[in-house]
């Protein structure tokens, strides 16, 4: 997607073992995630693929190996990482008090987004929640709240986008939408790291998957990887 | 809803005998554990009585101010026993609500998928809930009655044993009633409708009290009088002797409509009534106060959305949700009922009581402002999604912390030197304390705010022994003294402000402001 010049390694990891104190779950994986890159994570349940993002993301301890953000070690708080990754945050975390259209605004405030009311309105239109826009989080179904979500990922500049199965809850027209917004952005050099159990988001917009269904995992094409979810 | 005499015989299929073997299959060992669980609440609730009678003592001791000068209020024209008139009828709405909670019409949510499809007389089912619920009420009235008896003895100084037994009397009759007609409300399903009534009944004895107070201000002399004739029927036992009737009168109806409401209770008013006692366990168990109104719909509230605006997005996030959570009504409410209290009764406005008051409300800020921060504080994927570094949001969280606690410490301070309570000097040693207090309830909340999402019930099922759950519960009352703490050399100036404020005492406040400093320097 990226000529050599323009290329430049956002996220990696080498010899990664992911798991808890008492269980190794896989491992090792080596991951490496360049400008304008798109990669699935797939496998069956429980294979450790939140498991391995949650790891990547300095969350959870590896149990060995190490990883990187544009070569130096990972560090959440550091202000490159916080301007250059927006990750999809888990489903209960939103402030009680604040409106859908709050929340967005406060993201978009807090990144710096110039013209951000416009910017509110459009994703608010782009996922289908003017509707609810001054609703309350308590107030939205589980899909519209994944939405609230999704959209405040998309809504701030990033170099790269992080989702736990954004698929999860979405009709398929908004998953098609998203998935086609996803490919644009990606032609805008903006990179996606997604672990997903969606054929067409790995066909729509992203090259290659790593399936973990063994201990290192195997890289595959994003259409090998499309068919194993299907089989 | 009896299983029919056909289908039964038809399958040999009884769900009767299913809870007749269940019953008998208790051994004589679970007979035992259950009689020791009984032995164990008695023993809990003698336990509690002790402390609750000796915090009560230190209550009345405080606010009569034996041996310590009075400032003497034009407007205090109420005696502690005047406001035990108005505490009668609130403790007795508070037992209410309690019940409307412990009440028998209850199954648990995961219970309910079980029990409810079978077709049994539901008055089988619940009937031990029913008998356990009456007695709860009744102990729990017998319990208030012991503790009300303690405060009469306190401030009349003298008793009987026949005004002993009719206090205890009334408030074991108006438990058992509470119980019965929490029970005959929840089968109606009318539980939400019931608590709405408490709430407005304790806002309409406060009102009460104010209005009372007013019209003795503005010169309505027959009021006092009156209000000496009630205080002196309080230790009277003829007057308890009617009220216990009248109590009995309420009562007996009551039972009477519960028991035959029983059999037609539905299914939906039985999980609403365990959805509810859910709730009430959570609250406790994760000692959160909000969790009784988890199934209440939240208002939407735009109020400051466009204030918040000139402020950073952090600071904007906080203020909204002290606003519009309602995190500031605890502070606000014990602040009102403190003045109320200390303009109103003789004795109130000594040193020794305004300490008191500063000390809780320093703890109710605390744990009012540790709610503000808990979202921030516990979920840093929160503040990524805004772009926000850790230092970046605790910098935030004390800043707003400590200002909120200065503007209460200010605006309580000023007031209480508006009255002449306090002596303004000197004043560089006041704005210090108050500065000092704020800064170190800001370290406080931030410390408590991220054990906020703690899980009691978890901590009490996997405790290992006695001692881990010590050590939780001492870590938590730490917490609410280094709370209490904060505020050393404002106590120290009330108590005596004559005097300077020792070094240690400046000490003391300074280590417990330090974590603040340190997090706003960054």
């Amino acid at each position: 997607m990226a000529t050599e010049s323009e290329h430049r390694t956002h996220l990696e990891a080498h010899g990664l073992v992911i798991g808890y104190p008492e269980q190794t779950i896989c491992g090792p994986i080596d991951l490496r995630i360049g400008t304008g890159d798109g990669l699935g994570i797939i496998g069956s349940n429980g294979s450790g693929k939140s498991t391995l993002l949650a790891t990547l993301l300095g969350r959870i301890p590896a149990q060995s190996g190490e990883t990187a953000f544009r070569g130096l070690p990972l560090d959440e708080d550091s202000l490159d990482f916080r301007r250059t990754v927006a990750v999809q945050v888990s489903d209960g975390a939103f402030f009680e008090e604040l409106s859908v259209a709050e929340h967005l605004e406060m993201v978009a405030r807090g990144h710096g987004v110039p013209e951000w009311e416009a910017k509110v309105e459009s994703e608010l239109e782009f996922f289908e929640l003017t509707a609810v826009a001054d609703h309350l989080p308590g107030e939205l179904s589980s899909g519209q709240r994944r939405k609230l979500l999704l959209a405040a990922t998309l809504i701030r500049p990033a170099g790269l986008l992080i989702f736990d199965e954004p698929e999860q809850r979405l009709d398929l027209r908004i998953r098609q939408k998203f998935y086609e917004r996803l490919a644009g952005l990606r032609r805008d050099m903006v990179s996606i790291l997604a672990v997903t159990h969606d054929p067409a988001m790995l066909r729509l917009c992203l090259d290659r998957a790593l399936l973990l269904d063994g201990d290192a995992g195997e890289y595959v094409e994003s259409e090998d990887g499309a068919q194993w979810l299907e089989r | 809803m009896s299983a029919s005499p056909d289908t039964s015989a038809a399958s040999g299929y009884d769900p009767r005998d299913i809870l007749r073997r269940v019953r008998s299959a208790r051994s004589f060992s679970e007979r035992f554990d259950s009689f020791s669980e009984i032995y164990v609440w008695v023993l809990a609730a003698v336990v509690a009585l002790a402390y609750l009678a000796s915090a009560l003592y230190g209550a009345i001791f405080v606010l009569l101010g034996e041996g310590v000068p009075h400032l003497e209020l034009a407007s205090a024209r109420w005696s502690l026993d005047a406001v035990a008139l108005f505490l009668l009828p609130m403790l007795l709405l508070l037992v209410f609500r309690l019940m409307l909670y412990l009440g028998p019409n209850a199954v648990g949510p995961e219970q309910a998928d079980w029990w409810l499809p079978l077709p049994v007389d539901r008055r089988v089912l619940l009937r031990p809930a029913w008998r356990r619920a009456l007695g709860l009420g009744s102990a729990a009235g017998v319990f208030l009655g012991l503790l009300w008896a303690l405060a009469l003895f306190a401030l009349a100084g003298t008793w009987s044993p026949a005004l002993l037994l009719s206090v205890v009397g009334f408030f074991a009759l108006a438990g058992l009633g509470s119980a019965a007609a929490a029970g005959a409300l929840q089968a109606a399903g009318r539980q939400h409708a019931a608590q709405r009534f408490c709430s407005a009944g304790l806002r309409v004895l406060a009102a009460g009290y104010v209005l009372l107070w007013t019209a003795q201000l503005v010169g309505m002399g027959t009021l006092d009088a009156r209000l000496v004739a009630w205080e002196q029927a309080l230790l009277e036992v003829g007057p308890w002797m009617v009220l216990c009737c009248g109590a009995l009168a309420v009562a007996v109806p009551c039972i009477v409509l519960a028991s035959r409401r029983l059999a037609g209770v539905s299914g939906a008013a039985l999980r609403e009534g365990g959805l509810h006692q859910q709730q009430l366990a959570g609250a406790i168990m994760q000692a959160d106060a909000r969790g009784v109104h988890l199934g209440a719909a939240r208002k939407r509230n735009r109020t400051g959305g466009r204030l918040v605006r000139a402020l950073p997005v952090s600071v904007g996030i906080l203020a909204l949700r002290c606003v519009r959570g309602g995190h500031w009504k605890p502070a606000l409410g014990f602040s009102a009922a403190a003045l109320v209290l200390l303009l109103s009764v003789r004795t109130a406005a000594n040193p020794l009581a305004l300490a008191g008051v500063l000390a809780i409300l320093l703890v109710v800020l605390g744990a009012s402002l540790a709610e503000v921060l808990r979202p921030a504080a516990t979920q840093p994927e929160l503040g990524l999604m805004l772009g926000l570094a850790r230092s970046q949001r605790e910098r935030a969280m004390t800043a707003v912390a400590a200002g909120l606690s200065l503007l209460v410490l200010g605006v309580w301070t000023l007031g209480l030197w508006g009255i002449g309570a306090l002596a303004p000097v000197p004043w560089w040693s006041w704005v210090a304390a108050v500065l000092l207090a704020a800064l170190g309830l800001a370290s406080v909340a931030l410390a408590h705010a991220r054990r906020a999402e703690r899980d009691w019930e978890e901590i009490f099922a996997g405790a290992s022994n006695e001692m881990s759950i010590a050590a939780v519960l001492i870590q938590q009352a730490w917490t609410l003294l280094r709370a209490a703490a904060s505020g050393a050399a404002l106590y120290f100036q009330v108590l005596a402000p004559v005097a300077a404020v020792p070094w240690g005492i400046w000490a003391v406040c300074l280590l417990g402001a330090a974590p603040a400093l340190k997090k706003l320097a960054g």
